[in-house]
């Protein structure tokens, strides 16, 4: 398929054309920006929501809830579930769909992806993956990603509601809290409340949380497992997602992301016209023997190096 | 980047023993391979379905109850239906040779019997995806 | 038992022995093990059970706490029953399958049930059709177990049901079938599986979530103390795990922290123990590792005597009594030369006898490759006839019992089995464990880990990754005929149309109200399929009210 097929395929929908391209993300496939370029109009319409929390508390569960639901209200919907991959072989196994399978049909895209080495507990696709799933006309995406520690907080930066999922009697509450994830949660859920009383755990949560910009984050018990907790879960998502829209929140979460991804493209950019250097060493040997700051160096390659990168960058 | 490999695993119809499925899984997983591991009791629609969301290189079929007969073909022909036809189908379990005869006339690229060891398998899957 | 003094003494003189050996190199075993990861020495001497206490530890046969046997006699007085799992297609093929196994020789019936059967969908189920008859007989209503037990004398052999999930179903249409051929329900003989705590972990034929389906479990268990009091309601099973992959260990701690949890039901359900813990039976299988294997079923007796005694008070004792029935592991098959089988299962079997089973189902060679054909059948049966009536191991009692070794591997298996019931009692015993996926992750791992010795060849399979020659095709493989399935299904539209509309809307009406009141669905589910309504019909009033499981998944 050429670039345009693919594009016009992926528009109007066609599951095998998304799923195709998403691997083309996925491998740096060669005309891969000169596709997303044509998509990039077309984006911007999906809400996503990110689901996030420690392994085995329920998120798949709790997304298949979600899924019934907005399914039945006729959405469009994605979901990409990450899971973590080897860091020896970059192997993986994937069983977040398993979870989901009896309550998909074709009008739901499922997609299962590893790190793929990247850290942070998301893949350096996710992006540009989100971005296909929009353009395709998902109303809504939703994200599953491991949330245990302080690198995987960037999760928030790809979403615009966040659930941290946890549950009763974890042990590594506390630790979770330190973590940040409270901090950029928007939505604290507590499954697998059948287990056991989780009162405790909703007041030390309560304390620990602080209201983010303005919204007060809520606490809220579900049992995924047989749906309780869901509907009021749905109500807060909701609400969010009208505090984002009425405040204006949603455009200054989306221009910071457009902010910090422009100023990561500029980093990536100037980096691989860099590492290929062959007096790179030379120049790290000298930082080395305390001959030039670390500083000194990256100014020194960057004016080696700027018709280089200028010449690189398509025009404009 | 380098391209990984990515298969489904799944169980059609209704037999559980996912002994086979699940040392499979791993065994592709230690290979470096991206495995999703979708389960038991799936009709061949969901599984052809799962398939193409994944855009995976490769489907392992893992039946064992003598179901191949008709939930083999069946994803075979739901496969060519969607234009997915791409997809290469491998099939482990007990199958008996006049059915793997057949099985292969239908476009199943291999059966693994019992008794198969994992490497073989992994290297099977990666000439074969080699190969495109 | 041993001189303290005499035990020091050889102490030393066995290590210095050793070490003379290890200097030289001579050992080309060093750090082998059993298949479940036992350390096994070049040699065992009294050292190695040195506080061996004969009284506390073994035991008479028959006696507290059973090693050498639940039975004073044991093969002296009654041989095992012979009995091989049958069943495929038809009601019709399966009933004329039994008459063949009776005139073989076949002291006991057992009847294999297709997977719609087992799972609950009646046979022209758009998920039951392509398995319809393929690996046991597809049972949909009464009528079709009519036609099962044709001309078979139910008073007079014992029948085991392997059903879990469907087993209130499947039990009511036996019973209803005893009645009519004039056999009261105490005088029924058999055992029916009603092991569902293992389908979540194993085979995966559940239907209901595990609280609801223990429910199921309970009443028929109470509905046997209190109708039929000669059926064994339950066959805890390890052997299907252990076909997952649990190792001997894995085996029997999984299985016994399930009993417990059925044993706890049916206490709560205000049953007393000594009223139907007699009644449960244990289902294990067979491995390779011979030793190892006859230490597990002598371990396993002594476990579930002091369990009972000590943990529920047991004071029958039969109550104490470990019965098992025995089926060699079918994972140790191999397509491979399958002839090479009939000496595996020959092994196997001589192990389960050497352990002291109660019954024994020996695999037929040709089984990895398909249903076993008839010639198949009968030599696996002639396997266990040879035990019997040539060998002369059934002469005395526990031949094994006094060997070092036997007696090491059976008190170290027996302590790594109590370690594994502490972690499931901590977890919060064995539903939760379940749920929470810890059995199914042990036993994958130790799948995985078993294959993986296997391709390294620190365990050699005959034909498989050693001594490997031309591939020998069996040629002689069962088939079920697809005219079977379309029969089956003609048959139960059939039954459908014919039977009293009626009668079977009040039947399954009856049947929600029991389900819903929480009353024992058992004589509501008989009265059900008395009026000939199909096993997914109720399955379905049973569902409505319990929910679906959804799997653990990976
Ligand atoms: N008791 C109970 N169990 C639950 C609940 N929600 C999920 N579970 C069970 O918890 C287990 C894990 O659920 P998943 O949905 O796979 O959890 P997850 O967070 O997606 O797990 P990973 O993807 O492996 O990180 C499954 O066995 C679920 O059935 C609940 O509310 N109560
Ligand atoms: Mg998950």
């Amino acid at each position: 398929m050429n670039g345009i097929e693919i594009v016009n395929k992926v528009l109007s929908g066609d599951n095998r054309a998304i799923a195709k391209l998403i691997s083309n993300i996925e491998n740096q496939a060669p005309n891969i920006d000169e596709v997303l370029m044509k998509l990039y109009p077309h984006t911007g319409n999906a809400y996503v929501i990110g689901v996030t929390g420690a392994t085995g508390v329920g998120k798949s569960t709790l997304i298949n809830g979600l899924i019934n639901h907005y399914k039945s209200q006729g959405l469009r919907l994605g979901v990409i579930c990450i899971d973590p991959s080897s860091p020896i072989t970059g192997g993986a196994i994937l069983g977040d769909r398993l979870r989901l399978v009896n309550s998909i049909d074709e009008r739901v895209f499922i997609r299962s992806m590893t790190t793929r080495g990247y850290k942070g507990g998301i893949t350096k696709s996710l992006r540009d993956v989100i971005r296909v799933l929009d353009a395709s006309g998902k109303e809504l995406i939703i994200i599953e990603t491991i949330g245990v520690s302080q690198v995987d907080v960037e999760i928030a930066n790809y979403v615009d509601t966040l659930l941290l999922v946890v549950m009763p009697y974890m042990g590594d509450e506390i630790q979770l809290m330190k973590a940040g994830l409270l901090e950029v949660a928007d939505i604290v859920v507590i499954n697998k409340a059948d287990l056991t009383n989780s009162e405790d755990m909703v007041l030390a949560i309560k304390e620990n949380l602080n209201s983010n910009n303005g919204w007060e984050v809520p606490v809220i018990k579900t049992v995924a497992i047989n749906g309780f907790g869901i509907p009021e879960l749905i109500n807060k998502i909701n609400e969010h997602k009208n505090y984002l829209l009425t405040t204006n929140g949603i455009e200054k979460k989306r221009k910071d992301r457009i902010k910090e991804e422009i100023l990561e493209e500029i980093f990536n950019i100037v980096k691989q016209n860099i590492v290929g250097d062959e007096k790179f060493d030379e120049i790290v040997k000298k930082v080395f023997e305390k001959e030039i700051t670390p500083h000194f160096a990256a100014q020194l390659l960057i004016k080696k190096h700027k018709f280089l990168i200028f010449n690189n960058c398509v025009d404009v | 980047m380098e391209r990984k490999i990515r298969v489904l695993i799944a169980k059609p119809g209704l037999n559980g023993h996912d002994r086979g499925a699940k040392v499979v899984a791993r065994a592709l997983r230690d290979a470096g391979m991206e495995v999703i591991y979708l389960g038991m009791r799936l009709t061949p629609d969901q599984i052809v379905n799962a398939a193409i969301q994944e855009d995976v290189d490769v489907i392992g079929l893992s039946v064992l109850s003598g179901a191949h007969d008709t939930l083999v073909p069946e994803v075979m022909r739901i496969l060519k239906e969607k234009g997915a036809e791409d997809i290469k189908v491998i099939v482990g379990g007990i199958i008996p040779d006049d059915d793997v005869k057949k099985l292969k006339e239908i476009g199943v690229v291999e059966v693994f019997g019992p008794g198969t060891l994992t490497p073989q398998i992994v290297k099977f899957i990666k000439e074969i995806v080699a190969k495109g | 038992m041993f001189d303290k003094g005499k035990l020091n003494e050889l102490r030393i003189e066995v290590e210095s022995w050793k070490s003379e050996i290890n200097k030289k190199g001579l050992d080309k075993k060093v750090g082998c093990t059993t298949l479940s990861g036992i350390p096994v020495d070049l040699i065992y001497t009294p050292c190695d059970i040195e506080s061996f206490d004969y009284k506390r530890e073994l035991g008479l046969p028959g006696e507290y706490p059973f090693t050498r046997g639940v039975y004073p006699t044991m093969y002296r007085g009654r041989l095992w029953t012979l009995r091989e799992y049958a069943g495929y297609g038809t009601a019709e093929e399966t009933n004329r399958r039994f008459k063949y196994l009776l005139e073989h020789g076949q002291t006991g019936l057992s009847v294999a049930f297709d997977l719609p059967t087992q799972i609950g969908y009646d046979s022209d189920h758009p998920m039951a059709m392509p398995e319809v008859g393929k690996v046991g007989v597809a049972v949909s209503t009464l009528k079709d177990m009519e036609i099962l037990f044709d001309g078979l004398p139910i008073g007079e052999i014992s029948t085991s049901f392997t059903i879990n999930a469907t087993a209130p179903q499947i039990l009511a249409m036996y019973f209803v079938i005893s009645l009519k051929q004039g056999v009261q329900l105490d005088k029924v003989q058999g055992t029916v599986q009603n092991d569902i705590l293992k389908e979540y972990v194993a085979r995966n034929t559940y239907i209901y979530p595990p609280q609801p389906s223990m429910k199921l479990v309970v009443d028929i268990i109470e509905y046997c103390s209190k109708n039929a009091q000669r059926f064994n309601s339950i066959s805890i099973s390890g052997y299907h795990m252990r076909e997952a992959g649990a190792n001997a260990i894995q085996e029997l701690a999984f299985t016994f922290a399930n009993a417990i949890a059925y044993v706890k039901a049916a206490i709560e359900r205000g049953l007393p123990v000594d009223s139907f813990a007699p009644r449960l039976s244990f289902f294990f299988g067979c491995h390779n590792d011979f030793f190892e294997e006859i230490a597990k079923f002598r371990a396993a007796r002594r476990i579930w005597a002091k369990i009972m005694k000590e943990r529920f008070g047991a004071r029958d004792p039969r109550s104490m009594l470990l019965r098992f029935h025995t089926q060699t592991c079918g994972c140790t098959l191999t397509a491979q030369q399958p002839e090479v089988n009939i000496i595996r299962v020959a092994l196997q079997s001589l192990a389960a006898v050497l352990g002291g089973t109660q019954s024994l189902h020996t695999n037929s060679y040709d089984e990895a490759l398909a249903l076993p054909s008839e010639y198949a059948v009968r030599l696996a049966v002639r396997t266990q006839q040879v035990i019997a009536y040539e060998s002369n191991v059934i002469n005395t009692i526990d031949p094994l019992a006094g060997s070092y070794y036997i007696e090491y591997l059976t008190n170290e298996i027996e302590k790594r089995v109590w370690d594994y019931l502490q972690r499931i009692e901590e977890m919060g015993g064995a539903i939760i464990a379940i749920e929470k996926g810890f059995y199914q992750r042990e036993i994958a791992e130790s799948a995985y880990k078993y294959q993986k010795e296997i391709e390294s060849k620190d365990r050699i399979i005959v034909g498989v990754n050693e001594f490997i020659t031309e591939e020998i095709k069996v040629k002689e493989l069962l088939k079920v005929d697809p005219i079977l399935r379309e029969r089956q299904i003609e048959r139960l539209k059939r039954v459908r149309d014919e039977r009293d509309k009626n009668k079977v809307k009040e039947a399954l009406e009856n049947l929600r109200r029991a389900v819903e009141k929480g009353d024992n669905v058992m004589p509501y589910i008989m009265r059900a399929v008395e009026s000939y309504v199909t096993l997914q019909e109720t399955t379905e009033v049973l569902k409505s009210v319990y929910g679906e499981y959804k799997p653990i998944g990976w």
